[in-house]
């Protein structure tokens, strides 16, 4: 395989973005996972579909319809998560069917044959473009940035956020910042694995570097290199069987998961 | 004796029932109440209103004769065992240290030596300096509760706020939590207990507020609180 890596601008492409998304992913999993987040992301993912729908009905590019869609539920579950009124978990799950609807409902109103969707749905890592790769960069930039500057801020709210509020720390803009920042991440993944298949690469690298490390930042480390192995490995398969790259990495990654969990029998060393 | 804390007419409601309805308290500098009463009377939700984390929909609160949001800064709090994130990856010296961030946010803040040692210090006067390099998952529900008062007076409080400081620890531990409030009381920290143990509530003699929704009665020597 590697003497087409150097021969093709595809395989090229494709391993950048599986660097890419493997600084992105082993940060924003581990702190989804420890914040126990999942859910809340596999919401703000589906609505990132009625935006790619949205993209294609107004001609724009699909990838900024799903940033706008994936964003904007992001702030709407944010501000309800801090009023406390509503059960959060009733909208998510309302704004994960309500993003999928949207977008059937517009690419149903596109005149003529309905676009291919189901490389956003399911990824295709060998399709990428270097726009992409540039968006991808900027994104894993503006991640790693974000959590190193405030990482001391991330571990108070992280661990106690009633009592990181009332020691006067902000953490209402740390709960949008990391909201924002799992809709950027998504949008980020879905070229790589698509919408449906995102929540395993975001679950379980972080939950396997939680089988071997204690600590916050080793867990991220861990986090980072397994799901770069993930994405390689599973890129090879897909290259030798002709089979879909995303579902391909994303059974990799969590066939690996369960294989740790068994030999580890569950807790961290 | 100037005030430490001043509530009036306090309503307070989730998913629009009213948890607490039209509630008054003055705590006085220096004072140490139990607060009691009833599952789902309210006990937590005035210390969360207290503390800012629930926004009544009326009534007002002032902290050392100042805002709200101003005066919450001189709280120390301790949550119940089940508000923090017990699975989270942080050790016993890290989360003392989180005490130490003041500002709303603290970009590239690292911990100074000096604070390191402040840390062991309270680490060390709550007895489990032994643990400072342990990762929170691992201690015991006394243990933690420790660790967390520790947090809690790193932030050298005028307030201290404790929601079932006692709740599944250990006798000694529950002993050195009581010895440890009441020292900090006679230095002159106002400490604000909600709690379960009506045995120890009673031998305290300390004011006692029993709360259901309101304010039912706010004296140790109420004939109610022996019917408890």
């Amino acid at each position: 395989m590697l003497d087409a890596v150097f021969k093709y601008q595809f395989l090229q492409n494709a391993l950048a973005i599986g660097l890419l998304s493997a600084l992105i992913c082993g940060i924003m999993g581990v702190i989804i996972t420890e914040k126990k987040l999942l859910m809340l992301s596999g919401g703000i993912a589906h609505t990132a579909y009625g935006g790619v729908g949205l993209g294609y009905l107004i001609g724009i590019q699909p990838i900024i319809g799903a940033l706008i869609f994936s964003t904007a539920s992001a702030v709407v579950i944010g501000k309800i998560n801090r009023t406390k009124r509503v059960q959060s978990d009733v909208v998510i799950a309302l704004l994960w069917s309500a993003g999928m609807a949207l977008g059937i409902t517009f690419t149903g109103l596109m005149p003529g044959y309905p676009p291919d969707m189901n490389s956003y749905l399911f990824g295709n890592i060998l399709s990428v473009s270097h726009s992409d790769i540039l968006v991808l960069a900027v994104l894993s930039f503006i991640t790693l940035s974000v959590y190193i500057i405030f990482q001391n801020d991330w571990k108070a709210y992280l661990f106690d956020t009633a009592f990181a509020e009332i020691s006067g720390i902000n953490t209402a803009v740390l709960e949008y910042t990391l909201l924002i920042l799992v809709a950027l991440c998504v949008v980020a993944l879905i070229k790589a694995v698509g919408i449906i298949l995102c929540l395993a690469l975001l679950s379980a690298p972080a939950a396997s570097a939680a089988l071997f490390s204690k600590t916050l930042k080793g867990r991220i480390i861990l986090s980072v290199i397994l799901t770069l192995i993930f994405n390689l490995t599973g890129l090879t398969l897909s290259y030798y069987f002709g089979i879909a790259s995303g579902a391909t990495i994303v059974l990799v990654a969590i066939l690996t998961y369960f294989i740790l969990l068994f030999v580890t029998k569950g807790k961290c060393k | 004796m100037d005030t430490a804390i001043k509530i009036e007419g306090l309503s307070v409601a989730y998913t629009n029932e009213d948890t607490l309805t039209d509630l008054s308290l003055t705590v006085k500098k220096g004072e140490f109440v139990y607060i009691i009463g009833p599952n789902g009377g309210g006990k937590t939700t005035l210390i969360k209103a207290i503390l800012g984390i629930l926004t009544p929909h009326s009534g007002e609160i002032k902290i050392l004769s100042k805002k709200h949001n101003i005066g919450k800064r001189k709280i120390g709090y301790v949550p119940q065992k089940s508000e923090t994130e017990r699975d989270f990856p942080i050790t016993v010296l890290e989360v003392v240290e989180t005490a130490f961030l003041k500002s709303q946010l603290n970009p590239f803040r690292l911990f100074k030596a000096d604070e390191k040692q402040k840390a062991m210090e309270y680490l060390t006067l709550l007895g489990v300096e032994n643990l400072a390099k342990a990762q929170i998952g691992t201690l015991s529900g006394g243990e933690l509760q420790r660790v967390l008062i520790a947090r809690a007076l790193a932030r050298n409080p005028e307030i201290l706020i404790l929601d079932e400081p006692c709740a599944n620890t250990d006798p000694p531990s529950s002993k050195k939590i009581h010895e440890i409030l009441d020292e900090q009381n006679r230095m002159g920290v106002t400490v604000i207990v909600v709690s379960h143990d009506i045995n120890h509530v009673l031998q305290s003699k300390n004011r006692t507020v029993f709360i259901n929704k309101q304010i039912l009665f706010d004296d140790i020597a109420d004939e109610r609180v022996l019917r408890l």
